[in-house]
Order: C-alpha cells, then sequence, then structure tokens
C-alpha cells in the first residue's frame, strides 16, 4: 500500500471514530429535534393564517430550523471534536504513532463532516417529505437548500478548527467559531456600505475583509439560483467553499503542528 | 541494540504570555535503553520526566539533540511504528466500552477490524479488564481507566512501551499485575520506559533507573548500585536507606541543600 492510500485509510478511520464519537455524545439528535421543533412551532402559527394554507410558512421555518441548528451543530462538534482527544490525553497516544497531524486534523474534521452529512440528509429528507405533502412546497429547493446549508457548515467547521488550534478551549473555539458566523453574516453588509463611501482605499479594504472572511448570504440561494439555475449557483458554492476548507485547514494545521500537546 | 538512544537533548519551551524568560524543560541529556531493557525514569515534579518521554516518542520536537529509536529518528514513522506512548491519567470516549477502546488501538496498530476484536479480548484479559470488557469508559474508576490505558497501547504492539505514571491510581493488587504485564511483555522481546514516582517498587520491576532533577540527568544505574552509592553518604544516625533515600539524598545536593 503506497503512503497516500495508507494516508486516506488512516484518516478515514479516524473520521469514522469521530462520527460514531460525536453521535454518541448526543450531538446528532438534539440538534435534529430542535430542528424539526421549529417547524413544528410554526404549526401553531398557520392557525393565526398568515396566508390561506400555511404551507410556505412551515417550509420556510423548517429550511430556518435546519439551517440554525445545522451551524450550531457545525460550530459545536468541531470544538468538541479538536478538544475532546487532546484534552483526555488519547491525541497523545494516537500521534506517538504514524500518525501526522495533519492527517489527524484532517480525520477529525471528516468526521465531523460525515455528522453535518447524516444531519442534513435526515432533517432535509423529512422536509423533502413534507414537501410533497404541503401545497407551495418543493422536494428540490429543499435538497438545495440542504445542499447550500452543508457546504455552508463546512466552512464554518473549518473556521472553527482552526480557531481551536490556536486556543486552549472548546468553549473559545465555540465562542470564536460563533463570532466567525456573525462576521460572515455582515461582512455583505460591510461590502455594501464601503463600496457606497466611493473610496477607492474603502473599496480595497472592503474587498480584503471579503477575501478573509467568507460571505455567508451567499448560501441563500434564492436568488442566485433564480438568476443562473440551481446546479450553477451550487457548483459555484461549492468551488468558493472548498477554497475556504482548504484555506482554513491549511492555516489549522499548520497551527496545530506548531502546538505543544 | 539500542532501543532508545538520547543525544544533547534539549528542550526548551517559549515564554509564557506575561513572562520574558524561556523554560528549559531538558538541557543536554544522554542515555540509553538496551532493547529487552525495563528502565524507570524519576524525579521530583517538573523535572522533566514526562517531556522527555513526549519527545522520546516524537509528539514534541527537540530544541536541540536527537532521539533515536532502533536507530531511527524518533520523529520518522518508522521509529513511531514501533512505539506506544500511555500519558499521565489517560481517558478515553466516554461512552464507548472497554472492548471497543482497546479494539481502536488494535486498529490503529494495523489489525483488521476482526482481528482487532479479539486481540482486544487478549489485552483487556492481560489487564484484568476481561469481566469489564463491555462497560463504559465513563463507569471505569481511575485505577481501571490506567489499566484500560495498558490495555490499549498493548493492542498496539509496540517493541517498545514507553508510559507515564502508569502505576499511579492504581491498587496493591493491580500493582503485583503491573509488574507481571511489563515482566511478559519483556519476555515477549518488547522494551519498556516509564516514569515512576513509586520508588519503592522499582528494585523488583527494573534493570537500570535514571534520575532527572530540573531538567538534567543526575544519576543513573542498577538499583542496588544507586542504593549502595547512596548509602556512602548517609550518615550513622540516618542508617541504611533504599532507593528513596539515595534519591532523596542527590535531589536535596542537586537544589543546593545539605550534600
Amino acid at each position: 500500500m503506497n503512503k497516500a492510500t495508507e494516508g486516506i485509510r488512516g484518516m478515514a478511520f479516524l473520521a469514522g471514530e469521530t462520527f460514531h464519537e460525536a453521535a454518541g455524545a448526543h450531538f446528532l439528535w438534539p440538534f435534529v429535534a430542535t430542528a424539526a421543533g421549529f417547524t413544528g412551532f410554526a404549526a401553531f402559527f398557520r392557525a393565526i393564517a398568515f396566508d390561506p394554507t400555511g404551507g410556505r410558512l412551515l417550509m420556510d421555518a423548517g429550511l430556518a430550523g435546519m439551517a440554525f441548528c445545522g451551524t450550531a451543530l457545525a460550530i459545536a462538534s468541531s470544538a468538541h471534536a479538536f478538544f475532546s482527544w487532546v484534552e483526555c490525553g488519547m491525541a497523545l497516544m494516537i500521534l506517538a504513532r504514524p500518525v501526522g497531524r495533519t492527517q489527524f486534523l484532517a480525520g477529525r474534521f471528516a468526521g465531523v463532516a460525515l455528522l453535518l452529512g447524516a444531519y442534513f440528509a435526515l432533517v432535509g429528507g423529512a422536509l423533502a417529505l413534507m414537501a410533497i405533502f404541503l401545497p407551495g412546497g418543493s422536494g428540490g429547493e429543499v435538497g438545495a437548500a440542504c445542499a447550500a446549508q452543508f457546504l455552508k457548515c463546512g466552512v464554518l467547521a473549518a473556521a472553527t478548527h482552526f480557531a481551536a488550534a490556536l486556543v486552549r478551549s472548546a468553549l473559545a473555539a465555540a465562542g470564536i467559531g460563533a463570532a466567525f458566523l456573525a462576521a460572515g453574516q455582515l461582512v455583505h453588509f460591510a461590502g455594501d456600505f464601503w463600496r457606497s463611501c466611493g473610496s477607492p482605499a474603502a473599496g480595497w479594504l472592503a474587498w480584503g475583509l471579503g477575501a478573509c472572511i467568507p460571505d455567508l448570504h451567499l448560501y441563500d440561494l434564492a436568488g442566485r439560483a433564480a438568476a443562473h439555475g440551481t446546479a450553477w449557483a451550487l457548483g459555484g458554492l461549492a468551488v468558493y467553499s472548498a477554497v475556504y476548507v482548504a484555506a482554513f485547514g491549511g492555516l489549522a494545521a499548520r497551527a496545530f503542528r506548531r502546538c505543544e500537546l | 541494540m539500542h532501543a532508545v538512544e538520547v543525544e544533547h537533548l534539549t528542550k526548551v519551551y517559549p515564554p509564557s504570555t506575561g513572562g520574558s524568560t524561556p523554560r528549559h524543560a531538558l538541557d543536554s541529556i544522554d542515555f540509553e535503553v538496551d532493547a529487552g531493557e525495563i528502565v524507570a525514569l524519576v524525579g521530583p515534579n517538573g523535572s522533566g520526566k514526562s517531556t522527555l518521554l513526549k519527545l522520546i516518542a516524537g509528539i514534541s520536537e527537540p530544541s536541540e539533540g536527537i532521539c533515536r529509536i532502533f536507530g531511527v529518528p524518533a520523529t520518522q514513522p518508522g521509529a513511531r511504528a514501533r512505539i506506544a506512548y500511555l500519558p499521565e491519567n489517560p481517558a478515553f470516549n466516554p461512552r464507548s466500552s472497554a472492548r471497543a477502546v482497546a479494539a481502536f488501538f488494535g486498529r490503529l496498530g494495523g489489525a483488521t477490524a476482526r482481528a482487532a476484536g479479539a486481540l482486544a479480548d487478549e489485552v483487556l484479559d492481560e489487564v484484568g479488564l476481561s469481566w469489564d470488557r463491555d462497560r463504559k469508559e465513563e463507569t471505569f474508576s481511575r485505577g481501571m481507566r490506567q489499566r484500560l490505558g495498558l490495555a490499549a497501547v498493548l493492542a498496539l504492539r509496540p517493541a517498545l512501551l514507553l508510559l507515564d505514571e502508569p502505576t499511579e491510581g492504581i491498587d496493591l493488587v493491580g500493582l503485583g499485575e503491573f509488574d507481571r504485564i511489563v515482566a511478559r511483555f519483556r519476555k515477549s522481546g518488547g522494551t519498556v520506559l516509564f516514569t515512576s514516582h513509586r520508588l519503592e517498587r522499582l528494585e523488583r520491576v527494573c534493570d537500570r533507573v535514571v534520575l532527572l532533577v530540573d531538567g538534567h540527568l543526575r544519576m543513573q544505574g542498577r538499583p542496588a548500585e544507586l542504593i549502595r552509592g547512596g548509602a556512602g553518604r548517609l550518615s550513622a544516625t540516618e542508617g541504611g536507606g533504599g532507593l528513596e533515600k539515595a534519591f532523596l539524598l542527590e535531589v536535596a545536593r542537586c537544589r543546593g541543600g545539605r550534600e
């Protein structure tokens, strides 16, 4: 077996263990239940009759719940995945074997990605089922929203891993991950504001800020899918996300290599 | 053949936040461990024992010097494939059973999923946890976790065991079992380097003892030789002391106390 295959096998092994550990630590089901709760809660509003059927309201609440809980899951599980083995000494036992730190980190990240995949498959599947029976719902729309949110959560997970490699506690890493989420939501407005100033310096500043912090508004597919088609919009988002995941992953690996465990 | 060769090993940590002076954890350490030997690293808290084990395990990079495992630099994968390291106070995934933990390490050591299950049963039996194999790790006491840690490193099937305070929290029965496990491991051709504060037991278990004080290697030798050396410095009123007395005298001497 060559080195690359061995590296990928090792990473996949660590990813599987990370997924089992996170699922066993009750990371998956409470978030799935909360996302379902959002939709259930919206059913009460339907009684007030915002529109004649209320189907759209239920779908929107479901998608919002899925997005909200997905981001929380990405941040919380990433911070947990990074520190749980470091704090108990298991990371030392694993790293004393021929397992590179980058491979270790990539395995943990891949485990979180698996967990997020399971989460979006479960919640998205339930919403898609609901879309079949509700007027105003569309299975395709749910699928596209799931894929976009999965990509967004992947970027957030990578950023939280980077934060975790720099700080000393899971709480601090989760806090930075949440701050990053807020910044990603606001960078869009900051860009608009600076660009409207008319100053070239402000424009460059906006560009620089936009390059460091991904614009999380882009993951709201509705407008872009209408303009370019869902497949193109998703493809563009996948490339955009891959760039940020690679950048944050690289920074995290660099910080982790220098970290004294 | 040397299982471990340490040459001029130095580790300097950068100043902590707010501090200005770097901390010398280890200062130019030289020693060897022969294949098949059982060697104990002893010394007061903060003397650099755990740091030295981490450097030998290739987890930490030395500031200066080199460490070789069976002739290969410790940071190389070829060296690390032959070692297993057990940190102080190990803990594992709390919701995993002891068997799952041991099987995980078996697979990490290269066993297939099926072989890892059988290996897990074997090593759990070896450390006296066969009756608790299906219990979750979170229900284990500190001593049981320590045993599970031993099972985990044995499941890696290493040639060199690096154990940081492996007897911490283990009861008297467990201490005897630890001695037997180490002896069996040596009989199968393995080498053991471990840290310990239980000096009274080392005579029975170890071939050699290495004393570290404040990052410097101060004494090394067979337990009986070190006791004889220490007894030579004892006054008549103090009487003949064991390894413990000899080390206390040496530590006091190094730190500028009475000689």
